[in-house]
């Protein structure tokens, strides 16, 4: 193959040599060159600096500012006060989002965890099952997979509707078998950990089948074929072919997930909509105590946004360091 | 020995996939019998039984949403704000995709960062920025972004374009490079070859990059809530209805809603469910 390319590549410089341009051609040539590659980039350029750029470093710079409610109006003319925002935020105890980020913080990544590793565990079970299932089969994953596509907000709202009181899952626990003998209060302490979680959960599992489903597909199947001969079993072949090939799949995952649970403001806030306790496990999490703090105190707000940014920066480069070697294996 | 073995693991196997199907599928069945139920989640939940049999009778719920003029609005202004955006988003990005994948200039590393940057970047600290700025535009330039589709589908474009520009330039990264070899071989110009040798090539791909997109959009309300909502042709379904909660229960509220506004979704889903794998695969092989 390289040999014809080759020969092909050096057809074309000896036509191109045989022929000496016109100027026009010549310059359409260099503007392709040299100008086609920014040409492409332009219109996203433009947008990606007025729509996220320009707001993004406008947020930062409102984290260096007293926009309280009195200097609302001013917005960018606010009064600068350095790091102020800052030491609100991580040190001074009698902040209110400094009191509700901690255990926020400690919420969402327990949750963060719970939800990677459960999404991650049975979406490959399901990918491994679906990929063994015979042809008329097939049609299941569609099926399987349909809690992807259903609107976040929606979640949402089947969520609550199913924790409800009276609700399907108390009435399935309670009245119907007999599991428990009280009805738990699903939005309230532990019991509103499991309720946002578990939507969570059903969201994302779906999302990592379908892409370990689809890398599933482009192993080949030689190497299969091979283990065969070789007497390897299914577990074997599970641990030594298919997640060597997949691993770095699983990392761009791994990253969408702790992105998705760290951000993933509607549907935490959906499902906890009704009946916030402060406790421990209040379903108060990091993306709706920030929101929460933006609309009151946007300074403060803005202040924990860039922190989150930064940690996630962090959360980000800890992830390179650890799939860096998987990432360019592939 | 083995024949008991290989028949117990087919049992567990198929156990597994009936308690994944149910549990995948029990919610969404859930949601839709509640739907139909024709009275308010309160009552229905605190119903005895489940009125099976009147089930089919209260669909005319749906015909009630579909005839009730805001929510008929709100639906259009759904699919034509999310819809423009996405396909500003998908062209903006195939375009920025492909020359990120495809060609080395000064800035490839530098914009790719600054994508990966936007990203990242939590939704709350976006919002009230795009807000001020949206204001400043309006008093100063007389440019109107708030409340009119040129500035929705503009907003909602730059909502998921991040997201977007990565996939694509994951995805013509994958595509093999020998096609267009070829075609600039045989003297198409660089962005000929792109145009009618690489495009044709790469309908899977951007089909799951617009479907990714629009998903996202379909779930926003942020932005959607603070700029758009005073105007009835912009109020996206999910504003609307978390306007109108409470205004509006009673016949089945707010669940038809749900149901209709996750119908887009799903058919979009299962009529390009193969296309999306494709594009996936493609993908996934090396991103």
């Amino acid at each position: 193959v390289i040999d014809t390319d080759g020969s092909q590549e050096q057809i074309a410089v000896e036509r191109a040599a045989a022929q000496v341009p016109s100027l026009r051609i010549r310059l359409a040539r260099r503007w392709h060159r040299h100008w086609l590659p920014y040409g492409l980039l332009a219109p996203a350029a433009f947008l990606i600096i007025v729509v996220q750029l320009v707001p993004i470093l406008e947020g930062i710079w409102f984290s260096f500012l007293r926009l309280d409610s009195y200097h609302m109006r001013q917005f960018l003319g606010a009064p600068f006060i350095g790091l102020e925002n800052y030491r609100q935020f991580l040190f001074v105890k009698a902040n209110t989002l400094h009191a509700d980020a901690l255990p926020a913080l400690r919420t969402t990544l327990i949750a963060a965890l719970v939800i990677i590793t459960f999404s991650l565990t049975l979406g490959m079970l399901v990918a491994l099952l679906l990929n063994s299932l015979p042809r008329p089969l097939r049609f299941l994953g569609v099926l399987v997979i349909l809690p992807w596509v259903i609107p976040t907000w929606v979640i949402g709202q089947l969520w609550v509707y199913i924790w409800d009181r009276e609700g399907i899952v108390n009435k399935i626990l309670v009245n119907w078998s007999g599991l428990l003998s009280h009805p738990p209060d699903w939005f309230r302490g532990f019991d509103s950990f499991i309720a946002t979680v578990l939507p969570s959960i059903w969201q994302s599992y779906a999302f990592a089948a379908l892409v370990f489903l689809a890398a599933l597909r482009a192993i080949p199947h030689e190497l299969y074929e091979a283990a065969e001969m070789d007497g390897a079993n299914g577990w074997r072949q599970f641990w030594r072919i298919t997640l060597p090939n997949m691993k770095g799949i699983v990392a761009i995952v791994v990253l969408v997930a702790i992105i998705f649970s760290l951000y993933d403001y509607p549907l935490f806030s959906q499902t906890a909509l009704t009946g916030i306790t402060p406790d421990r496990w209040s379903s108060e999490y990091v993306p709706i105590v920030i929101q929460d703090s933006v609309l009151g105190f946007p300074h403060w707000g803005a202040a924990a946004s860039t922190v989150l940014m930064s940690a996630l920066l962090v959360i980000v480069l800890i992830w390179y360091a650890a799939f860096r070697k998987s990432l360019v294996s592939r | 020995v083995r024949r008991v073995k290989h028949a117990l693991w087919a049992v567990v196997k198929s156990l597994f996939v009936i308690f994944m199907l149910i549990f995948a599928l029990a919610p969404i069945a859930w949601l839709v019998i509640g739907s139909l139920s024709g009275v308010d989640i309160q009552t229905f939940n605190q119903a005895r039984n489940i009125p099976w049999s009147h089930l089919w009778d209260n669909r005319q719920v749906y015909r009630f949403f579909w005839d009730f003029p805001p929510f008929r609005d709100s639906l259009y202004a759904s699919l034509i704000l999310c819809g423009g955006g996405t396909v500003v988003t998908v062209v903006v990005a195939v375009l920025a995709g492909y020359s990120l994948a495809r060609f080395s200039f000064r800035g490839n590393a530098t914009f790719l960062f600054l994508t990966f940057a936007a990203l990242m970047t939590p939704s709350a600290l976006v919002l009230l920025p795009t807000y001020v700025s949206v204001g400043w535009l309006e008093t100063h330039t007389g440019i109107v972004l708030r409340n009119n589709y040129f500035g929705g589908i503009l907003l909602y474009s730059g909502i998921t374009l991040p997201l977007a520009i990565i996939l694509a330039r994951g995805f013509f990264a994958s595509l093999p490079r020998q096609l267009e070899d070829a075609a600039l071989v045989d003297g198409c110009t660089p962005f000929g070859a792109f145009r009618k040798v690489v495009l044709p090539n790469a309908a899977p791909g951007v089909f799951a990059i617009a479907f990714i997109s629009f998903l996202l959009l379909w779930s926003e309300r942020n932005i959607g809530s603070y700029l758009f909502a005073s105007n009835p042709h912009t109020t996206t379904m999910p504003v609307w209805l978390f306007n109108n909660i409470s205004t509006y229960t009673g016949a089945g509220t707010p669940l038809a809603p749900a149901v209709i506004a996750a119908v887009p979704c799903v058919l979009l889903f299962i009529v390009g469910q193969r296309w999306l794998r494709r594009g996936l695969q493609a993908w996934v092989v090396d991103g």
